[in-house]
């Protein structure tokens, strides 16, 4: 039942009491979520900034070094702007953060940016096909368990399913590790390419598939269990709606109403909660990196939380804050364009 | 709404090719053992490949301490002087080591003078000669360079270069003995003059030089820096040791692995040539491999010891309390069940590679429990009805804390929790990440918090112990962690460091020792060799006790027939 936009209607006491605001459009919707997300992540930051000063010791302690004489301590608090008030730092770092200088590393002294410069591709290729390997399998999977409900086909996959949520993912690699790369040597145990020679361009992509295939399926595994269970369910209330029905009386085959008619219905909601998955990617897969030894965000992020290396750290949170809010909206928006039901309000 | 379903048929046909498949494939990645030719005469080429534990924060000479930083710094810059494997200093770009009776020490040791070999150039073909080293060491005391280390140079106070440009004398404010040392392994080598004299100072960390210096000096070069991944190093061949064929390999590269169960992984799978400062816990594990050798250095300079807190007023005040804790240590326990035979007998700061230092005599505390109840007894430290022991309304239960997430140590402290609790001594675990733990618990020195504290300390080349415990290395102003202050300590230090004779000075670290002994500001548990390990087919492959560690002599290191 749509009702008009601009009308308030307040219906009868047969029916529960209903108030609908007033429609409006994706443009005027997308502007009030981003002026919304503007205070949020400046709150966010605050936030990020304060626990990382109050963390044992602070920055401070961390670059304490010693050997270091009087002179060059005080030239290095100087140099990462230790000597002002807590307030002070934060305000010369959000005004620095805003024109994208997040400040310097405290371990490598490369600015901050270039740090996570090099460190993202990486991030973004690992992370980018292990979602799409695990959106065809999750979409293989969830649609053929959806629609074989409760059969021995929907009790394996759901098994396997809660398997695959419920172990680790530090098992699953060292157990990809051990099988593949030590018993049977098909792939490598850790890296991101072959190194100490120069490869030529298309035997380089081989070897960078090569090193990608065990990392990459150990992060989708995760994301399969998971998307294949979000999927049969939906595939399970939609397979049950009359315009399915509907359709195949018309005569529509069986493969056309699944593919035409019940795939794209219960793909609609996959793709919000793929999208707020994808969100995720500026903190990485620390796991998984630091176990194969991928130089991605994750290694760094818990390189940078071991050695305290602060800059880097808040730099991080605040992009994951933002990679959050980001993919939220566009999740939203995402919605809204693949169902024309849904309105903004 | 039906639809059809898979005939098993496939199904059953699909399973049958993949495990076909699976058996076939299995057979190409067999591997058997290696077919040695032989560990004879070295060969040339080769591709090799190290693991390493932690990734360099710099790769510029005394921008770091950090022993990986060290470790790559050796494989590409040439220092003044090598340490060996036995841990002795040899010259490098020198041409001579300088001693008082060749003149190159004044008997005062405050004037060093340091020669060059002739000839010498940079791997971009510009001279190298003593100003790079003037340079360098003007470089370093620049308060705006922000050096890992101004030990020794901050008692320079000129420097003269002689007309041929290959001679510096150091002028020094003070005697200072291990003047040598701090020019030893790449972490102190000179620093080309004509690249980095163009970077203001406050930005050469700052620069892509840092972790890709494009000019070296040392057996290799780098031509790849990929931070987070690994750094390829290639033959330098303007190296001083050119002419006579060194270095062998045509690359190394550091790959940077984090995770030790990654490397043993890496190991397992054949990826790698080698890998240094391995976890001892999988020592069965790295023995199992049977293309692999495992090794260890037999002459340790690192001291793995226990740290009492003086500003703790029990430990502080008590004398027998640390006495008897010393007393009741089973140190050889220690050895066998953490370390896992991977340590040697010790009760210095002195390991077997100094030379003065190492004292094999020393007057250690016996394993006694017996004795160390008695003493407690003695000093009317009562056991209560839990079995700890107090008097006078303070009880013998102390914070017992080192760096978390460390199997061995993790053992250690369950070992020296039981050998406590027979004497009486409550031991409260409580341990912290290591920036930590290195950082504000230490240097703070809360006696609420800080109490005993473990960990694993080490000199350079030289056994100069004054970093350890003189009064004026209490923190904020060194790492003196006991907190601890005996002028005695202090004038025995001053003395060690203003004398040239070997054997005089071996006679003052051990009246130092003497010292540590008998007041116990620290105990030592025992001397830990670090554990490498590498391929059958790696040869010239001997890390050293201290200083760059795994890369001493890699510019020795080749692969048989050439290929790794």
């Amino acid at each position: 039942m749509d009702f008009p936009p601009g009308d308030f209607l307040i219906l009868g006491c047969v029916c529960p009491l209903v108030i609908v605001t007033p429609e409006v459009s994706m443009g005027r919707y997308v502007i009030r979520r981003i002026l919304q997300a503007i205070p949020l992540l400046l709150l966010v930051s605050i936030f990020m900034f304060a626990l990382i000063h109050l963390m044992p010791g602070g920055p401070d302690q961390v670059i304490f070094n010693p050997h270091l004489s009087a002179a060059a301590r005080a030239q290095m608090r100087v140099r990462f702007g230790l000597d002002d008030p807590v307030p002070i730092q934060y305000l010369k770092w959000l005004r620095n953060a805003l024109t994208g200088d997040f400040g310097f590393s405290f371990t490598t002294n490369l600015p901050v940016l270039t740090v996570l410069g090099q460190r993202f591709p990486a991030t973004l290729e690992l992370f980018g096909s292990a979602l799409i390997f695990a959106l065809i399998f999750a979409i293989l999977l969830g649609v053929v368990a959806g629609v074989r409900q409760r059969s021995i086909t929907d009790y394996t996959l759901t098994t396997v399913s809660y398997f695959g949520i419920s172990m680790p993912v530090f098992l699953f690699a060292l157990f990809g590790q051990y099988i593949f790369a030590v018993a049977l040597h098909w792939l490598p145990a850790s890296g991101i390419t072959s190194v100490g020679y120069t490869l030529a361009p298309f035997d380089a992509f081989v070897d960078g598939v090569w090193h990608l295939i065990l990392p990459m399926m150990v992060l989708s595994i995760l994301f399969i269990a998971a998307w294949s269970r979000y999927l049969r369910s939906t595939m399970i209330d939609v397979v049950k709606q009359d315009y399915m029905r509907t359709a195949r009386a018309k005569g529509v085959s069986p493969l056309g109403v699944l593919m035409r008619h019940a795939m794209r219905n219960a793909l609609i909601p996959l793709v919000t909660v793929v999208t707020l998955d994808f969100g995720s990617i500026a903190g990485g897969a620390v796991i998984t990196e630091t176990i194969f030894s991928w130089p991605g965000m994750g290694q760094l992020f818990y390189q940078s939380l071991e050695a305290r290396d602060y800059p880097i750290l808040l730099a991080m949170l605040t992009l994951s804050a933002f990679f959050v809010v980001a993919f939220n909206l566009l999740a939203d928006i995402l919605y809204g364009v693949l169902d024309p039901r849904i309105r903004y309000a | 709404m039906m639809f059809k379903q898979t005939k098993p048929r496939i199904l059953m046909l699909s399973v049958s090719f993949f495990s076909i498949m699976v058996l076939l494939l299995s057979a190409c990645g067999a591997v058997g053992p290696n077919n040695q030719q032989g560990a004879g005469t070295p060969v040339k080429g080769g591709v090799w490949i190290d693991d390493i534990y932690e990734e360099p924060d710099s790769l510029i000479p005394n921008g770091s301490t950090e022993t990986f930083s060290n470790l790559v710094d050796n494989a590409i810059w040439a220092p003044l002087f090598y340490g060996d494997a036995s841990g002795h200093i040899t010259p490098g770009l020198v041409a001579t080591l300088p001693t008082v009776q060749n003149g190159g020490i004044s008997s005062d040791l405050k004037t060093w003078k340091f020669t060059l070999r002739s000839g010498l150039t940079w791997s971009d073909g510009q001279p190298l000669d003593a100003r790079d080293v003037d340079f360098s060491w003007r470089l370093w005391m620049n308060p705006k360079f922000t050096p890992g280390s101004s030990t020794g140079f901050n008692l320079i106070t000129g420097a003269d270069i002689s007309n041929n440009n290959l001679t510096i004398t150091f002028h020094l404010k003070q005697a200072f003995s291990p003047f040598l040392s701090i020019w030893t392994d790449g972490l102190f080598a000179p620093l080309p003059q004509h690249v980095f004299a163009s970077i203001p100072p406050d930005r050469i960390l700052n620069s892509p030089q840092n972790l890709n210096p494009t000019v070296a000096s040392g057996p290799f070069m780098v031509t790849q820096s990929k931070p987070g991944s690994s750094y390829t190093v290639s033959r330098n061949t303007h190296y001083y040791q050119a002419a006579a064929g060194l270095p062998y390999l045509d690359k190394i590269v550091f790959r940077v692995s984090p995770d030790q169960n990654t490397i043993l992984k890496d190991l397992q799978s054949g990826a790698v040539n080698s890998s240094w400062f391995l976890d001892v816990t999988k020592t069965v594990a790295y023995k199992a491999l049977s293309n692999y050798t495992v090794s260890a250095n037999p002459h340790a300079s690192n001291f793995e010891a226990i740290y009492f807190n003086f500003r703790n007023p029990i430990l502080g005040n008590n004398l027998d309390v640390r006495k008897a804790i010393a007393m009741a240590i089973d140190h050889q326990a220690l050895i066998d069940t953490a370390r896992r035979g991977y340590a040697t007998p010790l009760c210095t700061d002195h390991g077997q590679s100094y030379v003065p230092g190492y004292q094999a005599n020393a007057p250690c505390p016996k394993f006694d429990p017996t004795g160390a109840a008695q003493l407690l007894e003695q000093d009317g430290w009562v056991k209560g009805a839990d079995g700890v022991r107090s008097k006078n309304g303070q009880r013998l239960e102390f914070q017992y804390s080192t760096t978390a997430n460390n199997y061995w140590r993790a053992d250690d402290e369950l070992v020296m929790q039981s050998d406590m609790s027979a004497i009486g001594i409550k031991l409260d675990i409580t341990n912290y990440p290591a920036s930590t733990f290195f950082g504000p618990f230490l240097n703070g020195g809360d006696p609420n918090k800080y109490n005993i504290g473990e960990f694993e300390d080490s000199f350079s080349y030289d056994g100069d112990d004054y970093s350890l415990e003189a009064c004026s290395q209490i923190p904020p102003g060194g790492s003196n962690f006991s907190f601890y202050c005996n002028h005695d300590l202090d004038k025995l230090f001053q003395q060690e460091q203003v004398t040239a004779d070997p054997n005089a000075r071996q006679a003052i670290f051990n009246q130092i020792h003497q010292i540590y002994l008998t007041e116990f500001p620290f105990v030592t548990l025992y001397g830990p060799t670090d554990i490498a390990i590498h391929k059958n087919t790696a040869h010239g492959y001997n890390p050293g006790p201290e200083g760059a560690s795994e890369t001493v002599g890699v510019w020795n290191w080749w692969c048989t027939g050439g290929q790794c």
